[in-house]
């Protein structure tokens, strides 16, 4: 995909229905782009990082022909959608009402 | 230095190195012991003619190798070869009846006497000036160190072991020609070290090494910094490294302290939480510490490393994820509706109240639609051969006027916002067709004549392959499309055909090898539809009039369908409302035409269950049933009064198919009901429906809409699909049922029938 078809898709998940906010992030943990505020992007970006590295490897222990591809929480109030990827990680949330 | 063996009964003292040691013969032993030793030969074995004496285990060259004495390097190689050896063993010889190191203690005995102390001191001074070479290169070493000179590499190491004195014992066997010589020499021997203690002979001196000076001299080195770090190899890291795949990197710490390296503490590590994390794929040492996970994140440490320029950022790196996230939002949000076009029982959070129908309904689901598709008018469903969730769907009006360039979109079940791949094509798209044998392959009719092929696995706007160049090329609108398998003619064929059909009035077969290559499969012919019927009326009087129509106008094309179990044969509905059978082997003239509309035929279709039906829809509000071999169609459908465009029938079931006409979506079931549709959804805004076609995984009808929507129905509560005999059946029954009006004969007879039978019962 070019950049300009992954903006608009970037772009369309944004006004999916449910979808609070997003944030990609490189595989230092820093925020590339985020929808949500500041304090929040920082905790997300952190936590979830870390919470991605270890199933990754789980995963690689296994069986280290595999890899990981998407992962989701569902929590109470919305559901934390993962993407990790070879640079970066991509994070959505959903609120869980949204069907 | 390790000392080495000496046979312990002789004492002698006299050596200076390392003061007393038991068991330390004298050199003079040493000096006389060749002679002696030469004296005596090894037992040689010789048996027919060959020298087997058995070889030594041992080699004992590697013990005098070590020797520094001059008085024995002559002879060092002459005693190894004459005499055998056991190990050092510090036995008491004299104390043992064995015959081992016998010879030794004989030898030391003898010459006993001649003692010599210069040998001694030879081997003194040797081992002094060893020493002392040693210590100048020590001296050298810490002068270079006092002064101003440049420090040099210097290498302690442990000296060589210096032998001063070594007297191996030596073994005699049983059977040696001296035995008893060496065996008087041995007990003399004994005799003289009881002897020793009082005797006059013998003397002890005592002696003493010199107490050199010592110095001490303390160096002092750097600090050397130390900093603990663990690292954990999972399975993964072993497997990557062992496949050289990836570069493992640890990351660095942004504080790096200097603390004394402390087996088990953890140094102060206050990188982020970032650090730590290999940039390569899949792979990292992962450091598991305590602080990281217990600790507020820190970010804001590490933006003084690295940091990636936001504005670098390539979004198309993410394009996968991305991807994937879409899908699942959608699956997500639509996941009931998903699960009920798989035909699985759909998780409902609530219980939904449920209005029991009893006959079939339809049900919408959703919709494929996007901002692109708006406003478009849907022309034509296709879907695709190796996976049956992706449906191409093209956009084009049907008007001739107001051309637009049209669209082509392939969506897929996952994802219902958004086409998995738009074209944009010059004019508007009339027809779209998946190739059967090879699947991404999706060739697109236009309005304006050409027929383009799209590689489907990648978004290029830009056709694979079109025919604007080709001389046969169409010159009107071509409104149907079919993949045909054929035989390959070349090797370099790839055995599949398209075939089209265009208003222009031909029937073209395009053969793709390096371009586009047509050849006509049929000319439509215009025929007046009145001559036709009167020669099948009167098939058997009938003399064919001779006047065969030279000059004659085409006719337009508006579908075509090749029958599924003949590949060869296939038919052809025109503009003026007849249908034609024709064969790909004969391209003048019609095997059969089939008139009864009164309006162009928009669409036609072979059953796919039963042999040699087919339905044809038109725009004279009519649906039709033939079978190949009656000139009349069996059965007639009408409901509603507006052209039907697109009829699809069902996979499954062969008395079910769908039709679309302006205003309604209609399914039909012919064993239910030839009169009327069983199920009937109406447009409830301002759009029309324009295209059908039923979903090959999924008990599902997709209708095509003129606001570029396709709107997807879920039919449920379907009766049991019906074989291919029942509409035969049926069939039998509505075309018998149109014949007995015309026979009176039979209606008499049958009206006779009952008759008679009426006296027989009345006499009762």
């Amino acid at each position: 995909m070019s950049q300009a078809e992954v903006d608009d898709t970037l772009k369309r998940i944004q006004e999916h229905k449910g979808v609070q906010g997003f944030l990609i992030i490189n595989n230092d943990g820093i925020p590339i782009r985020s929808s949500l505020d500041s304090t929040l992007t920082q905790q997300y970006a952190a936590l979830i990082k870390s919470l991605s590295d270890k199933a990754r490897s789980a995963i690689r222990d296994i069986d280290p022909t595999n890899e990981l591809v998407f992962f989701r929480m569902r929590t109470k109030k919305h559901e934390i959608l993962v993407a990790p990827d070879k640079e970066y990680t991509m994070i959505v949330l959903q609120a869980t009402d949204a069907s | 230095m390790t000392s080495t063996l000496r046979s312990a009964a002789s004492v002698r003292t006299g050596i200076s190195a390392g003061g007393r040691s038991g068991g330390q013969a004298s050199g003079v032993t040493r000096k006389t012991a060749p002679t002696n030793r030469s004296a005596r030969g090894l037992p040689k074995l010789i048996e027919n003619d060959q020298d087997v004496t058995p070889k030594r285990l041992v080699d004992p060259e590697q013990y005098y190798n070590k020797v520094k004495d001059s008085v024995l390097s002559n002879d060092a190689s002459s005693t190894p070869s004459e005499t055998t050896y056991s190990t050092a063993q510090p036995q008491v010889f004299s104390a043992t009846k064995s015959l081992m190191g016998h010879s030794h203690g004989g030898v030391a005995n003898s010459h006993g006497t001649d003692a010599e102390s210069f040998p001694s001191d030879h081997d003194a001074d040797q081992l002094a000036q060893s020493v002392a070479t040693h210590v100048i290169e020590d001296d050298e070493s810490l002068m270079s160190m006092d002064g101003e000179t440049p420090q040099s590499l210097l290498t302690l190491s442990e000296t060589d072991t210096i032998f001063v004195l070594s007297i191996d014992s030596c073994i005699v066997a049983n059977d040696a020609t001296d035995l008893e010589g060496i065996k008087k020499q041995n007990e003399r021997y004994v005799e003289l070290c009881k002897s020793r203690q009082g005797s006059d002979v013998f003397s002890d001196r005592g002696m003493n090494t010199f107490n050199n000076t010592v110095k001490n001299k303390e160096v002092q080195c750097e600090r050397i910094q130390s900093q603990s770090r663990e690292v954990y190899a999972s399975v993964a890291d072993m497997y990557d490294s062992e496949r050289g795949e990836s570069k493992i990197i640890l990351g660095k710490s942004t504080h790096d302290t200097q603390t004394i390296d402390e087996p088990l503490s953890r140094t102060d590590m206050t990188r982020s939480v970032g650090s730590g994390v290999d940039k390569s794929h899949g792979t990292r040492l992962s450091e598991q510490s305590i602080d990281e996970t217990m600790r507020k994140p820190t970010i804001a440490k590490s933006t003084n490393e690295q940091v990636e320029d936001p504005q670098s950022f390539d979004s198309s790196k993410i394009a996968t994820s991305v991807f994937i996230m879409e899908r699942i939002l959608n699956s997500n949000t639509n996941q009931v509706k998903q699960a009920i076009y798989r035909g699985l029982t759909p998780l409902t959070d609530r219980e939904e109240k449920t209005v029991a129908y009893s006959g079939l309904t339809l049900d919408k689901l959703f919709a494929y639609s996007a901002e692109i598709t708006n406003n478009k008018n849907v022309s034509a469903l296709s879907w695709n051969h190796q996976n049956s969730d992706l449906l191409a769907v093209g956009y084009g009006p049907f008007e001739y006027n107001d051309q637009r360039s049209g669209l082509v979109c392939c969506w897929c079940l996952k994802n219902q916002d958004f086409p998995e791949r738009f074209y944009h094509t010059p004019s508007a798209v009339t027809t779209v067709a998946f190739s059967v044998k090879f699947p991404s392959l999706l060739a697109v009719g236009l309005f304006d004549g050409t027929v383009n092929v799209y590689n489907v696995q990648n978004n290029i706007d830009k056709a694979l392959l079109d025919t604007e160049e080709v001389p046969g090329k169409h010159t009107a609108p071509v409104w149907q499309l079919y993949w045909l398998a054929v035989e390959k003619s070349r090797d370099d064929d790839t055995g599949e055909v398209l075939m089209s059909v265009s208003t222009d009035g031909r029937v073209t077969q395009w053969l793709l090898r390096k371009g586009f290559e047509s050849s006509d499969s049929m000319k439509l012919k215009r025929i007046l539809s009145k001559q036709t019927i009167q020669r099948r009326d009167n098939s058997k009087e009938v003399k064919i009039p001779k006047s065969e129509n030279l000059l004659y106008r085409q006719s337009g094309g508006l579908c075509f369908d090749v029958c599924p179990d003949d590949s060869t044969i296939y038919l052809c509905g025109t503009e003026e409302g007849l249908i034609h059978r024709c064969s790909l082997a004969n391209n003048e003239q019609y095997l059969d035409t089939y008139a009864r509309h009164s309006g162009p035929i928009y669409r036609l279709a072979w059953s796919p269950l039963a042999k040699d039906v087919f339905l044809s829809s038109s725009a004279d509000w009519t649906v039709s049933l033939w079978t190949t071999d009656r000139y009349e169609p069996c059965i007639t459908f009408t409901s509603r009064k507006k052209p039907v465009f697109d009829i699809c029938w069902s996979p499954k079931s062969a008395t079910m198919f769908c039709c679309a006409n302006e205003e309604a979506v209609e399914v039909w079931d012919i064993s239910r009901n030839t009169l009327e549709p069983i199920d009937v959804i109406l447009t409830t805004h301002p759009y029309i429906f324009t295209s059908i076609t039923y979903a090959p995984n999924s008990e599902c009808v997709l209708a095509g809409t003129n606001v570029g929507s396709v709107v997807v129905y879920n039919l449920k509560n379907l009766p049991a699909p019906t074989k291919a005999d029942e509409l035969m059946e049926i069939i039998k029954q509505q075309t018998h049922q149109a014949l007995i009006p015309e026979d009176p004969t039979v209606k008499a007879a049958a009206a006779m029938k009952p008759k008679e039978n009426v006296p027989i019962s009345n006499n009762k």
